[in-house]
């Protein structure tokens, strides 16, 4: 298999939304204000009420809702058609067809898309698994979390990252590494971005 | 920009009474009514060429066992199987968008489980027939972009090439590896009232239509498995692997790299492009994964540039090159045509060969075969008036009303009069266009086209259809796989087989007859 920049980006971005839905999801159902209210604003929203953060998180029409993060997560599988075993392609666009709007059926469905991801090609995995990472660490510096298990992690895909001749993106990894501040992740994330244009 | 040749569309040519005839399959359970119920396609005889009971050249063997496989099935059994296939072209995500609908609703396109058959005797004439006619249009192709003896021996007028909007003046003086101009030809064939093979047009652009060749033989194989072994098919399955041969074969480098160029996710055929480029096993590129330098063609992958001697391309001409065609172009690849004039990429189908599929071309192609290879064509040509000639357009207007007027450039069924079931108003609007300008039409006179067992929701009707059979042609051989798309209009009376407007498909059967 030859895995394009095009393809490589998609998984990417394809991981990160998963992880996203993954993450949100498992805080619903929000039960307090306060708690709901500080949520929505890790994520730059102002909602402040638990019960309408709940079903903003599930409303299909709000651009930024989880099932949103989905559909999206379904163009991108759109565009790996060709590049995704038929069986592998299928069961994702059934899974997501078949979405209900509940937290529950959501965690299911982004364990389900990312079980089947896992078991195709050993490129894929590792572009699926940057951008679970990735995501990972915007949703753990947004949120103030310690990194320092993350950063064993990414160390070790920037090292099989290298060995596909991507070992430019190390040197803005290491000032990440030291920093982890937002200027750093956004520079890193950035340069990744540059990696997959080619 | 519309992918030319993927609406599969049957020009709505041949004016036919609508029947509605239906066979009445046992609503309740077989086995008590098995006399009766094994003459199912009997009841359908009407006027037109049946292909399941009027082909004298068979001996019904293979159609005689899916009558009896029929009949043991409840209407309701057999319609649980419809859905069943349904089902699956809906999970496997087998679907298209129709363009224009606003809904961007995923639709599936119908099939019917009652295949067609064809003797292999049949077929093996359809197949050269097919062969004859591609290799004509492949040395006409390279006769009018190089010496143009058919033009200057006047045996088709020059006009009529170098006015054509195909014609591709960058493809003069460039020659082609064994001058195949077409490496995928997708020939329309029909039948007549008396079972005679028509070709009803050459698609040469970008023919479509082959993943729903392989899917309905893949559904037809999970519902009805015995029934596939015992009427011994000739496999279908290896088209990708042909495929990927016969484009490699095209190109003069050593283990050449294949690409298919796709215009992108929201074109009604995607679902056949990353198909077929995951069957072959090569990239499914748009124009953002290619790039041109020093005339070379690279593609970006993660591992680094990938130098690319063969694109598929799934997109017009027009739209290819922004440097050479359409300044406007956003699915093109800037310096992609001059990559190809030095021949370091191939592409499949060349650049021009739109010319050869136009409908003015059409009616010459018997005069090509004769003139190219000195042989006489072995499909016949639905006969055509070239309303350019006085003496054919002094015909057609007097007789409007029996004829189908077409535009020369048309497809898709529009800008034609079928003159049968025209009002007087729309003849005469026709009259004056042909008066006008006589040289934009062809006329073809109404045939009865055959049909075909088809399952509705009241039972078994007859349904009209055409066959769409796919040529794959290298410097070293033509492939034919035995069969093609068999599409369907499944509307009683109706002979529109254009997906988007309801037409289906049917798993076509190419079988051996074992004479008793």
């Amino acid at each position: 298999m030859v895995l394009l920049n095009s393809s490589a980006h998609q998984i990417y971005w394809l991981g990160r939304y998963l992880m996203r839905v993954k993450f949100a999801a498992s805080h619903l159902p929000f039960t307090e204000d306060e708690k709901a209210t500080k949520f929505a604003a890790a994520f730059g929203l102002v909602i402040e009420n638990a019960e309408l953060l709940n079903h903003y998180m599930l409303d299909k029409k709000q651009t930024f809702s989880l099932l949103n993060q989905l559909i999206i997560a379904k163009d991108n599988i759109q565009e790996l058609r060709g590049i995704l075993s038929a069986h592998a392609y299928a069961e994702l666009n059934n899974v997501i067809n078949t979405l209900q709007p509940q937290p529950d059926a959501l965690k299911k469905a982004v364990e389900h898309c990312t079980q089947i991801l896992e078991a195709e090609h050993e490129d894929i995995y590792l572009f699926l698994y940057l951008g679970q990472k990735i995501e990972q660490f915007d949703i753990k510096l947004r949120f103030g979390q310690d990194l320092s298990a993350l950063v064993s992690e990414l160390d070790v895909v920037v090292r099989q990252l290298a060995h596909l001749n991507w070992e430019n993106i190390d040197e803005n990894w290491q000032v990440l590494k030291q920093q982890l501040t937002w200027d750093a992740y956004y520079t890193f994330t950035q340069q990744l971005e540059n990696m997959f244009e080619g | 920009m519309s992918e030319q040749e993927h609406e599969l569309h049957l020009d709505n040519d041949f004016f036919i009474q609508e029947q509605t005839t239906t066979a009445l399959i046992n609503p309740t359970s077989f086995l008590e009514h098995i006399s009766v119920q094994t003459n199912l396609f009997e009841q359908l005889k009407s006027q037109f060429f049946n292909e399941m009971l009027d082909d004298v050249t068979s001996n019904g063997a293979a159609s005689k066992k899916i009558e009896q496989w029929l009949s043991i099935r409840t209407l309701d059994e057999l319609k649980e199987l419809n859905a069943q296939a349904k089902q699956h072209f809906l999970y496997q995500g087998i679907t298209f968008n129709v363009y224009g609908d606003k809904e961007g609703t995923e639709r599936t396109i119908p099939f019917d489980l009652i295949p067609r058959v064809i003797e292999k005797k049949q077929w093996e004439k359809i197949a050269s027939g097919c062969a004859q006619r591609v290799k004509a249009l492949n040395y006409f192709l390279d006769d009018i972009y190089h010496g143009q003896h058919i033009l200057k021996e006047q045996i088709i007028p020059e006009e009529q090439i170098m006015g054509n909007d195909a014609f591709q003046p960058h493809m003069l003086k460039h020659s082609l590896k064994g001058k195949i101009y077409s490496q995928i030809s997708g020939i329309d064939i029909i039948r007549d009232g008396e079972g005679e093979f028509f070709v009803l047009e050459d698609n040469l652009r970008t023919p479509s239509g082959v993943s729903y060749m392989i899917e309905s033989r893949n559904i037809s194989q999970k519902l009805m498995p015995e029934l596939c072994i015992a009427n011994n098919l000739q496999g279908i399955e290896h088209y990708p692997k042909l495929l990927k041969e016969i484009l490699q074969e095209n190109s003069s480098a050593d283990q050449p790299f294949v690409v298919v160029l796709t215009p992108g996710r929201f074109n009604s055929a995607y679902y056949e492009h990353a198909f077929l480029a995951r069957e072959m096993d090569v990239p499914l590129v748009t124009n953002r994964d290619l790039f041109v330098e020093n005339d070379q063609v690279f593609v970006k992958t993660i591992r680094g540039r990938q130098k690319v001697d063969v694109i598929y391309r799934r997109l017009d001409d027009d739209f290819l090159d922004p440097l050479a065609f359409r300044p406007d172009s956003a699915l093109g690849v800037a310096g992609l045509m001059s990559a190809y004039l030095q021949k370091n990429v191939v592409i499949a189908n060349a650049p021009g060969t739109g010319v050869a599929d136009d409908k003015s071309i059409y009616p010459y192609v018997d005069q090509m075969i004769q003139y190219y290879l000195d042989e006489t064509p072995i499909l016949k040509n639905v006969p055509t008036y070239q309303c350019r000639k006085e003496e054919h357009l002094d015909y057609v207007l007097s007789n409007l009303d029996q004829l189908v007027v077409k535009e020369a450039q048309g497809s898709g069924g529009y800008g034609m009069l079928i003159g049968p079931k025209a009002s007087s108003c729309e003849i005469d609007e026709f009259r004056k266009k042909l008066i006008a300008m006589p040289h934009m039409y062809i006329a073809q006179p109404t045939l009865a086209l055959s049909v075909a067992p088809t399952l509705t929701t009241g039972g078994v009707a007859e349904r009209h259809i055409d066959l769409r059979p796919f040529v794959l042609s290298s410097p070293y051989r033509t492939e034919i796989v035995p069969g093609g798309l068999t599409r369907v209009a499944m509307q009683a009376g109706s002979l529109v087989v254009n997906s988007s407007q309801g037409g289906g498909i049917k798993d076509t059967w190419v079988v051996e007859t074992l004479h008793s």
